[in-house]
């Protein structure tokens, strides 16, 4: 009885953690105060809410996602970056994948293809070189319109630092919301350590 | 007490079980088209003296939106693909270059000159095999088609044949299935999915679309009739019809089980329907019409024949887009650029890169025009670096940077190039 007992609970419990984790939860960032997502330390100067997908994804938002939101990514040998989940949930094998034979500059155009899964068409604006996180990085600019029809702009940090691939990005629907989170998504990315 | 926990997990079992049964009854909804009576095996090829099907058939100002009788059903139908349309309208996946939309539309104004200013195209950036009609009039042709059809006939079979399916009322019939078979609360994504519009670069979401939406083999089979005598009577080789399958065929002996899920869903068909249009395309009226127009085609297509090609290779297939463009190169069409993608292909496959076939196919686009794909020497420099040929990487690099000194990437390059 006591063991039947404990397996009931233990199949409610089971249950209660699949619901919790379905849920999407979001934090409260606060200006000012240092944090490190993914492993990149910045300091933001305005408050984000901050939704944690995985130890290799973040996501900051103001207004919500939709609208402006900052990714920050990384990925090791053979790991999914900017990985699309079909409807179950399962990362779709052409999601771009990272590995050491990878050079930086292949990267933006892995980028690109990763979010055109999303159902996106992409266009690059520029690519140019700049230090991020201490090392030897590149910022991409990018706009797109959603599938939804949505108009936005974008922008992209990322380097490659001992055989790990680190990505900060940025993006925003063009009226209104781009611009509200622009200015600290670059002083961050620029300032950004590991 | 053991048990209890039994039922409790076979319950939650069996309601999860139920609901993707639930999901797949919703999806595999066109059931009629595989009744093993109607398998093309048993069919019989139509007697060459008894062709069913007339242009006299057709209606000449068939406008289903007009309809005084429409219930509610139907108005609100109508509502939820207008909405569609909206949204293919506003969304960033239709290729909006002017030449090519009005080559297509010219193609359809000589298929049907009746409905010229009735009947709406847009081309869906897909890079797979396919087109849509709505019962709107609304026909989506996707790029993967653009890419696999070879001659303004093949087009105009395609549109003859899409055509049929809104005139016939096909179209109309089978999103009245689909609400019966769905609630109206799911069917507007599902519809937007169809179109091509919904999240669904994913195979398997795509998959699920398309069984959503697609046709009875009856009504397939009337549309191939009409449409052949739409194409005919415009002025095209009503052979081409057989051919265009024929190609659909050959292009698809290596795609994934989805992709062919995809494919025989929306195009219920194999050999035997090739050899009935071939049939059929003898004995037809209009059976004279001649014109096949392959440069006409080709030449239309120059406009967007890269952006054609980057959407095959983004689409990650690469058993399926090395077959294509293996058939391209045997139509000579756009070699520089297809001798470069396949170069793509083999140096940017997930697992076993060959460099080598890579060099090989980017140096035969070079000799054909080192000008036809911009990113020519950007892609050998590239390959040489994983070669570890890093002098070669650097001239590869320059060369680049020479022909386009303007291009958004050449400061990165530049750089990029010190750390060699």
């Amino acid at each position: 009885m006591k063991n039947a007992k404990t397996y009931i609970k233990l199949s409610l419990f089971i249950l209660a953690i699949g619901i919790l984790t379905a849920c999407k939860t979001f934090t409260l960032v606060e200006k000012g105060q240092f944090t490190d997502p993914v492993g990149m330390n910045v300091k933001p100067e305005i408050n984000w809410n901050q939704h944690k997908y995985t130890n290799k994804e973040y996501a900051w938002t103001i207004d919500g996602e939709i609208l402006n939101q900052v990714l920050f990514l990384s990925a090791g040998e053979n790991e999914y970056f900017l990985p699309f989940k079909n409807r179950w949930g399962l990362t779709d094998p052409k999601s771009p994948q990272f590995n050491k034979n990878i050079t930086l500059l292949e990267i933006p155009d892995l980028f690109v293809k990763g979010v055109e899964l999303f159902g996106a068409q992409l266009t690059i604006v520029n690519i140019d070189p700049v230090t991020f996180l201490d090392n030897d990085g590149f910022k991409l600019n990018f706009e797109f319109i959603t599938e939804d029809g949505l108009e936005k702009l974008g922008i992209v940090y990322g380097t490659i630092v001992n055989d790990r691939l680190y990505i900060m990005a940025y993006g925003g629907a063009v009226i209104e919301f781009y611009g509200k989170g622009v200015s600290d998504f670059i002083q961050m990315a620029e300032s950004a350590t590991l | 007490m053991i048990t209890i926990v039994k039922i409790i997990i076979s319950l939650v079992l069996l309601v999860h079980l139920s609901s993707c049964a639930d999901s797949l009854n919703k999806y595999s909804q066109p059931i009629e088209k595989i009744k093993p009576s109607e398998t093309l095996d048993s069919e019989k090829i139509e007697n060459a003296t008894n062709f069913q099907y007339s242009y006299d058939d057709l209606p000449t100002n068939y406008n289903p939106k007009s309809d005084p009788n429409a219930d509610v059903d139907e108005l609100g139908l109508w509502m939820q693909i207008e909405k569609i349309e909206r949204n293919t309208i506003t969304s960033g996946n239709i290729v909006k270059n002017e030449e090519i939309n009005s080559y297509i539309k010219k193609v359809f104004c000589k298929v049907s000159p009746e409905y010229c200013n009735e009947i709406r195209i847009y081309i869906i950036h897909m890079p797979f095999f396919n087109a849509s009609m709505y019962p709107n009039g609304m026909m989506h042709i996707w790029t993967g088609a653009l890419l696999r059809i070879q001659n303004e006939a093949q087009l105009a079979a395609l549109i003859g044949h899409e055509l049929s399916h809104y005139l016939k009322r096909h179209s109309y019939e089978a999103y009245e299935r689909a609400i019966q078979a769905s609630g109206t609360a799911t069917i507007a994504q599902l519809l937007l999915g169809a179109a091509g519009l919904g999240n669904i670069s994913s195979l398997i979401n795509l998959g699920m679309t398309s069984n959503f939406y697609s046709y009875g083999r009856n009504d397939e089979r009337e549309s191939d009739g009409y449409g052949l005598v739409l194409m005919a009577r415009g002025g095209y080789k009503p052979e081409e019809a057989a051919n265009l399958w024929k190609r659909i065929i050959n292009t698809s002996k290596k795609l994934s089980l989805l992709e062919v899920s995809i494919f025989t869903n929306t195009h219920p068909s194999g050999p035997e329907r090739e050899k009935k249009l071939r049939e059929l395309s003898k004995i037809i009226p209009y059976s004279d019409s001649n014109f096949i127009g392959k440069k006409e085609y080709i030449e239309a297509l120059k406009p967007i024949t890269s952006l054609l090609i980057e959407d095959e290779i983004k689409h990650g297939e690469f058993e399926s887009s090395l077959l294509l463009f293996d058939k391209l190169i045997n139509d000579e069409f756009y070699l520089p650029y297809i001798y470069y993608a396949r170069g793509e292909l083999y140096r940017t496959k997930k697992k076993n890169i060959d460099l080598s076939k890579a060099l090989e196919n980017y140096k035969i686009s070079e000799k054909y025009n080192s000008l036809a794909a911009k990113n020519l020497y950007k892609s050998i420099a590239l390959t040489y670096i994983k070669m570890g040929n890093k002098k070669n990487a650097r001239e590869s690099f320059n060369k680049y940077i020479s022909l386009h000194p303007d291009a958004n990437d050449t400061n990165f390059i530049k750089s990029f190039m010190e750390t060699l």
